[in-house]
């Protein structure tokens, strides 16, 4: 078999297998024929492409699950909690396969499960058909509730709830001036919500939801034919343009896609809709899979390329843009006429650009973490009992890929916490007058080179008590000193500290948040928690866009370069060598502070100094240093590299990088100087 | 822990009914034998609804929802009124915009715990 092609297999199954699983999230929301559907045929493919390829453990496993999945499919079998766990399970065994790890017996375990499943399927099966399900109903409501509907007594997440217990549901929140959740808590109404509602009760079961509402505040409008949207009894509580009628329509093909099926057929408009909402539809359709796949490819427009190449560009384009600054370097001394100085500039101009854009290549999405995280906090809220919403939002921010692989384990372990310590128990939260679902929400955005990241969640809040005793407890405070928060926040953070009692499978797994702090900070990035008891807390990560490019300060000391991260750089001034060196302890007078200097001459064992010192004044993580050089070159856009593991014993160097003249400077971490 | 439910009553037969339909859901139930008693009991204690009649002794329904609603703690709980009369001007202005739901007497016991359920909800 050649090689290549097994490579793009593996490639191409590993996608297959987060799509499944992206699908069978989907499925547990809203069990939908059409997700049904989808999971089919990603393990129909996945089946016939393994068998391709000699992985004859994934074609058989696969298959045993498509069967489950075509039982499902055509009704003879009912999707339930169990067989989502179990495929989950699949999904994770088959990825190992794919990696040729040893989980054959894994795999054999579930094929058995679902043998099991089958024969209890068999017995019950007439008894299954014998209580048919009622056909789906799809219902708009318009729920426009008084501002101050909280004054009478009404949760109105607790009639939120309901509705979405009633069956498939769809939110179109109006006139959100303010943020929902906002309005929540403030407990005043702005906003009025249009619902899409699909599920087996009739519409008095839709009305009884509002009991406690007036007439006046909602209505509730059966869905039964395409045109109801555009029809005066819609109209009357909302004018729809074309185009939102249609984005109901979509919502109602997806929430009961039968029930319109007839109409669909009939109206072209909305029948491009459906096909324009599943692309892949056509194509993905039986044998030859990996031909198809590749044409998917295609027509969504990417490409996959192996990272190592991607690398191998970047280094050729990091060097181009050293080269570009070495020329202009050269060019700068020499006599040189109007039009070569042009030329320069536009290849100062194209390089740049070609740097950027390489970089970007590097930039993916945050979204390629989601499913893993909606999988956590899928299984630790199960096993903790707890009720989690988890809400998205800049999913689509972008980061060097390394960075999201190494933001992984980090985040992973912040939600772990929310939900073990933030969030209560949903009987907790109730007595606290909070809605039943704690809300966790992921938020991301970009700000100058900077990516922002906030894990928020509605819980408990930082326990400072509890910090406090176990820090006590541990040594590392004295009990009859008062901390601060913020002190008390970084104890928490500082390494051999860890309020979990190490009893629960989820936070004790030996992690602690200096872990998650470290890692961090070892991407050159910042966490900050901001928390209100009773009310929960917020960590933000703050992270640069790409851990290769960096902006430096250059200075010189004993005429060798050195590079300091310019966004550490505090403030830089002249000082006399005899003002400076004057009393024993060598610092400094910063900010009505008095701040610790290293004169890198001294440091490096050089006893000749200059008359005149530059001072740079540092600070990482709200910790200042101030460094003594003999002065400032300039500053620099240069390409990280990462020190040799040799070197790894002067960790007063985080780096090295190499200057437009093609020699070589180290990039200073000055927090290590101190020691 | 149980849902605690305040319930107020000045007549004892009615309020009776109402407590052992409660109790027999599982409820925790505080008696209050007019307003002023009921009010005394929102001292800061957890309370997870009221069921107030409206005429009542020393505090009437109007007044003590009122009082209720004036403390930080009890400023969203839900509140049921129950009253012979709904479509009474004067009640109506006195609680509008205060209360959950009306619950008119006599009640069926199934539907009157049905409404309490949703309440708490």
């Amino acid at each position: 078999m050649n090689n290549d092609f097994l490579q793009e297999f593996i490639e191409e199954a590993k996608q297959l297998l987060k799509s499944l699983e992206q699908s069978l999230l989907e499925l547990e929301k809203n069990a939908s024929s059409e997700e049904v559907n989808k999971v089919y045929r990603y393990l129909h493919t996945l089946k016939g492409s393994g068998g391709m390829f000699g992985f004859h453990n994934i074609e058989r496993l696969s298959h045993e699950l498509e069967s489950v999945y075509s039982d499902i499919r055509d009704g003879i079998r009912q999707q339930d909690d169990f067989i989502l766990d179990l495929t989950l399970h699949a999904v994770d065994v088959l990825a190992d396969l794919l990696d040729g790890k040893d989980a054959e017996k894994d795999s054999e375990k579930i094929i058995q499960t679902i043998a099991g499943l089958k024969n209890r399927g068999q017995n019950t099966k007439s008894n299954s058909l014998g209580i048919a399900d009622g056909a789906l109903n799809c219902y708009a409501v318009m729920l426009k509730p008084e501002k101050e509907i909280f004054k009478r007594g009404i949760n109105l997440s607790s009639i939120l709830d309901e509705l979405h217990e009633l069956g498939g549901c769809e939110f179109i929140i109006h006139n959100e001036v303010v943020p929902f959740e906002k309005q929540l808590s403030n407990k005043e109404i702005v906003s009025w919500f249009e619902i899409i509602v699909a599920t087996k009760t009739d519409i008095e079961g839709v009305r009884s939801v509002f009991l406690f509402l007036k007439e006046s505040e909602y209505a509730v409008l059966p869905i039964t034919f395409p045109e109801i949207f555009s029809s005066s009894s819609y109209q009357d509580h909302i004018a729809l343009g074309p185009e939102e009628v249609e984005r109901r329509l979509t919502i109602v093909q997806q929430l009961a896609p039968d029930l319109l099926h007839a109409e669909t057929i009939a109206l072209p408009a909305t029948q491009n809709i459906a096909a324009a909402l599943q692309p892949d539809e056509e194509i993905l359709d039986d044998s030859e899979n990996s031909d198809k796949i590749a044409r998917r490819s295609k027509k969504s427009g990417h490409v996959s390329v192996a990272t190592q190449k991607l690398d191998h560009l970047i280094n050729i384009v990091s060097e181009l843009v050293i080269f570009r600054s070495e020329m202009s370097h050269l060019m700068a001394d020499t006599v040189q006429s109007q039009p070569i100085v042009e030329a320069l500039e536009k290849l100062d101009r194209l390089t740049l650009s070609l740097r950027d854009s390489a970089f970007n290549i590097r930039l993916v999405p945050l979204n390629i973490l989601n499913v893993k995280l909606q999988r956590l906090i899928r299984s630790v809220s199960k096993e903790l009992n707890k009720e989690v919403d988890f809400i998205t939002e800049g999913l689509d921010t972008e980061l060097d890929r390394s960075m999201i692989n190494a933001l992984e384990a980090p985040l992973m372990h912040i939600i772990r916490n929310a939900i073990d310590h933030g969030i209560e128990k949903p009987e907790e939260r109730e007595r606290r007058n909070k809605p039943r679902k704690g809300l966790l929400k992921f938020y991301s955005y970009n700000s100058g080179d900077h990516v922002f990241i906030q894990l928020q969640d509605d819980g408990n809040g930082l326990d400072f008590e509890k910090i406090k005793a176990k820090g006590i407890e541990k040594g590392l405070l004295s009990k009859n000193q008062n901390y601060s928060e913020k002190e008390l926040i970084n104890l928490m953070m500082s390494p051999g500290f860890s309020t979990a009692e190490k009893v629960t499978t989820v936070s004790g797994r030996g992690v602690g948040m200096d872990v998650v702090k470290r890692d961090i900070t070892a991407m050159r990035g910042d966490i900050e928690v901001s928390t209100e008891k009773g009310l929960g807390s917020i960590f933000t990560l703050r992270l640069p866009l790409t851990l290769t490019v960096l902006d430096t300060l250059v200075v010189e000391v004993a005429k060798n370069k050195y590079l300091i991260p310019i966004n550490e750089v505090e403030h830089c001034y002249k000082e006399q060598h005899e003002a400076l060196f004057s009393k024993k302890s060598r610092q400094i007078k910063y900010d009505g502070q008095l701040t610790p200097f290293v004169s890198l001459r001294e440091h490096f064992s050089i006893n000749e100094f200059n008359k005149e010192e530059t001072v740079i004044v540092i600070n990482k993580n709200d910790t200042r240093i101030a460094v003594v050089v003999d002065g400032i070159i300039g500053k620099l856009q240069t390409v990280y590299k990462p020190l040799n593991e040799l070197l790894h014993s002067a960790d007063c160097f985080s780096g090295a990088s190499i200057l437009g003249d093609g020699s070589m400077a180290l990039i200073l971490n000055a927090l290590k100087l101190r020691n | 822990m149980n849902k605690q439910i305040v319930v107020a009553e000045d007549f004892n037969v009615s309020r009776k009914i109402i407590v052992s339909a409660l109790t027999k859901e599982g409820f925790s139930v505080m008696e209050a034998i007019d307003g002023t008693d009921a009010a005394s009991l929102f001292d800061g204690r957890p309370v997870d609804l009221l069921i107030t009649d409206f005429n009542m002794p020393n505090m009437n329904g109007a007044e003590l929802i009122k009082k209720v609603r004036s403390m930080k703690k009890y400023e969203y709980i839900p509140i049921l009124l129950l009253t012979t009369e709904v479509k009474q001007e004067k009640i109506q202005q006195a609680i509008d915009g205060n209360i959950t739901a009306h619950i008119k007497k006599p009640f069926d016991a199934q539907e009157f715990i049905k409404v309490v359920k949703k309440a708490l909800r």
